[in-house]
């Protein structure tokens, strides 16, 4: 009996994890949106088979232990609640629902390999400046609502380069410090977006460079921001890279698509 | 670690645990309701009785029972004690995470542009192959030498019971039950449910400890990504390299696929090894795998699959491309 009550209250803490970060709206941060519900499902089922299970308790055998198959004998059920427990209850201590900025870099912010956006683009039919005006939204004062993938992808195409440079744009992301290496004169940051193919444990991110006219803008780490400005590109140690040569104060916002962002190796709509 | 390497940890450790949680709640439900409603030995029965018959048939399972490595230990350990052989259930843990529909269609989807087909079926094929070999050399080795001693033995018990004896009461509980206790007895959704939870806990305890390693290195893997590059096209070296990165990663079966086709500076080979060999064999599965298998065989079995899988990849792609 005290077996099952500990199981129960290990599968319920299980699944009270998942519950809660779909709530609380945290889930965006772990999971790409394909597993969000299928994860809530999973917390829901863990808290109901700990539920059901406390509940009927009193259905077992009443001397102490459980009758079922004892496969596990050689192990203490206590240190196997902790190993399951411990590991969890610890994350979320420590967790702040991102990743840091060395973990953002190891997983490619700074990183300009567009390889794989040559493989997917290739089939696609010419693209001019008609198909640009066609498919992508404007604002009101004319500048192109890029996402920030189209102009990752764009720099090093010959083909896409020449109609994206000189166009005034709007771009929305996370800002970031640039490494140190890549910012000569001081007036760069970088803007980025993380991207899930699951979950953040296979996360890329993809980040462009953004020169400022002046002073940099004081937010915080990872802050949301709306950026206007001209896209540019710089040769740099052969590999082309884009800029955006910012033009207006940045704004600041909150994620524009509640972490549904399209997964990486998708090409936007040109 | 710094305060930063425990953030990192952190989200990379929940995101895992998110992620394949789900997946393992529903193989040990189907472990649970297997170990009430499935009758003793009704496999045994079904199956064929020519042993490598069988194994053929076990190999695609995971079409009509569509399982994700997470999953697929609870269930087998079920049905390991319901009379199947351990021959074809292993035969069914390695094929089933990679055999099966989810896996099939996330394949195809994942290599749009990249001759999803030829990765898809060769994916699928090399994957059942790897399986049934397994399970034919399994039939000669004894379940002294495969299974660890606390599995081998709840299987000597009555099957019908699942029970093992109990000092602490002073009686066998697999004889006589009625008349030692008077005990309430338990509904079969509750004794299914209450089986399900046991197995819950016995997965998830090392499921967690696998997770926590594959955080570790989901978080610290990247330094070594210039090194992984240089390999992309070294004929023998690449499939290697992708191999363990599949280890390390601990990828779902059901959504590797995406992964592999980011990794396009790999020759065919290489991507079609990491797609066979990571389901069948990762970090956290050698903890899952532990929960049933003895150590020993488990690196043999890693050790064979790392081998067979790199060879045969490469020569499906020297027939194929």
């Amino acid at each position: 009996m005290p077996q099952t009550i500990t199981y129960g209250l290990a599968t319920i803490l299980w699944g009270v994890v998942p519950v809660w970060f779909y709530a609380a709206n945290r889930i965006q941060h772990y999971l790409a949106p394909e597993f969000h519900t299928i994860a809530l499902a999973g917390g829901l089922g863990m808290i109901v088979l700990g539920l059901f299970n406390l509940l009927t308790v009193g259905e077992s055998a009443d001397c102490g232990h459980e009758h079922a198959d004892h496969e596990h004998a050689d192990q203490n059920p206590f240190v196997s609640i902790g190993l399951m427990i411990l590991p969890v209850v610890l994350a979320l201590l420590w967790t702040t629902d991102s990743y840091s900025a060395s973990a953002l870099a190891r997983k490619g912010l700074n990183d300009n390999d567009r390889q794989r956006a040559a493989v997917l683009i290739r089939d696609l039919p010419p693209f001019t400046r008609e198909s640009l005006d066609k498919y992508t939204p404007k604002t009101e004062d004319g500048h192109y609502r890029f996402d920030l993938t189209q102009l990752f992808w764009s720099a090093g195409d010959d083909e896409i380069m020449p109609v994206f440079d000189g166009l005034p744009a709007e771009i929305t992301g996370q800002l970031i410090a640039e490494a140190p290496s890549l910012n000569p004169d001081g007036r760069r940051m970088r803007l980025y977006r993380v991207f899930m193919t699951c979950c953040a444990a296979d996360a890329q991110v993809l980040g462009i460079t953004v020169l400022f006219p002046e002073a940099l803008p004081a937010f915080p780490p990872q802050t949301w921001v709306v950026l206007r400005g001209v896209v540019a590109y710089e040769t740099i140690d052969g590999q082309t890279n884009v800029l955006l040569r910012v033009t207006a104060p940045a704004r600041e916002t909150s994620n524009p698509d509640g972490g549904n962002a399209p997964a990486p190796w998708q090409i936007p709509e040109l | 670690m710094a305060n930063e390497g425990l953030q990192d940890f952190a989200v990379a450790f929940l995101s895992i645990l998110l992620e394949g949680a789900p997946f393992i709640l529903l193989g040990t439900l189907l472990s649970g309701f297997i170990d009430v409603y499935l009758p003793a030995n009704a496999l045994e029965r079904i199956l064929p009785r020519n042993k490598i018959g069988a194994i053929l048939l076990c190999g695609i399972l995971g079409l009509f029972l569509p399982v994700c490595e997470c999953a697929v230990v609870p269930v087998i350990r079920r049905l390991v004690k319901k009379g199947l052989p351990v021959s074809c259930a292993l035969t069914y843990m390695l094929a089933a995470p990679i055999v099966n529909p989810v896996t099939a269609l996330s394949t195809w989807k994942a290599f749009s542009g990249q001759e999803p087909l030829t990765m898809m079926f060769a994916r699928l094929g090399m994957g059942y192959l790897v399986a049934v070999a397994v399970g034919l050399v399994i039939l000669r080795v004894p379940l002294t030498a495969l299974l660890r001693s606390a599995f081998r033995k709840s299987l000597t018990a009555d099957p019908q019971h699942d029970h093992d004896h109990h000092e602490c009461c002073g009686h066998d509980h697999a004889h006589q039950h009625e008349q030692s206790h008077q005990h309430p007895s338990p509904s079969r959704l509750t004794q299914a449910l209450r089986s399900a939870q046991r197995d819950f806990v016995d997965v998830g305890v090392y499921f967690a400890i696998g997770v926590t390693i594959t955080a570790l290195f989901n978080t610290g893997i990247a330094p070594g990504a210039d090194w992984i590059d240089q390999m992309a096209q070294n004929p023998a070296g690449a499939p290697a390299t992708l191999m363990v990165l599949a280890f390390l990663l601990s990828l779902c079966s059901t959504s590797d696929a995406f992964i592999a086709a980011t990794l396009d500076k790999f020759t065919f080979a290489a991507r079609l090894a990491f797609l066979v060999f990571g389901p069948m064999m990762d970090i956290k599965l050698l903890f899952l795998y532990h929960t049933i298998l003895q150590k020993r065989f488990i690196l043999l079995l890693a050790l064979a699959l790392f081998l067979t899988i790199g060879l045969l990849s490469l020569l499906l792609q020297s027939l194929l491309l």
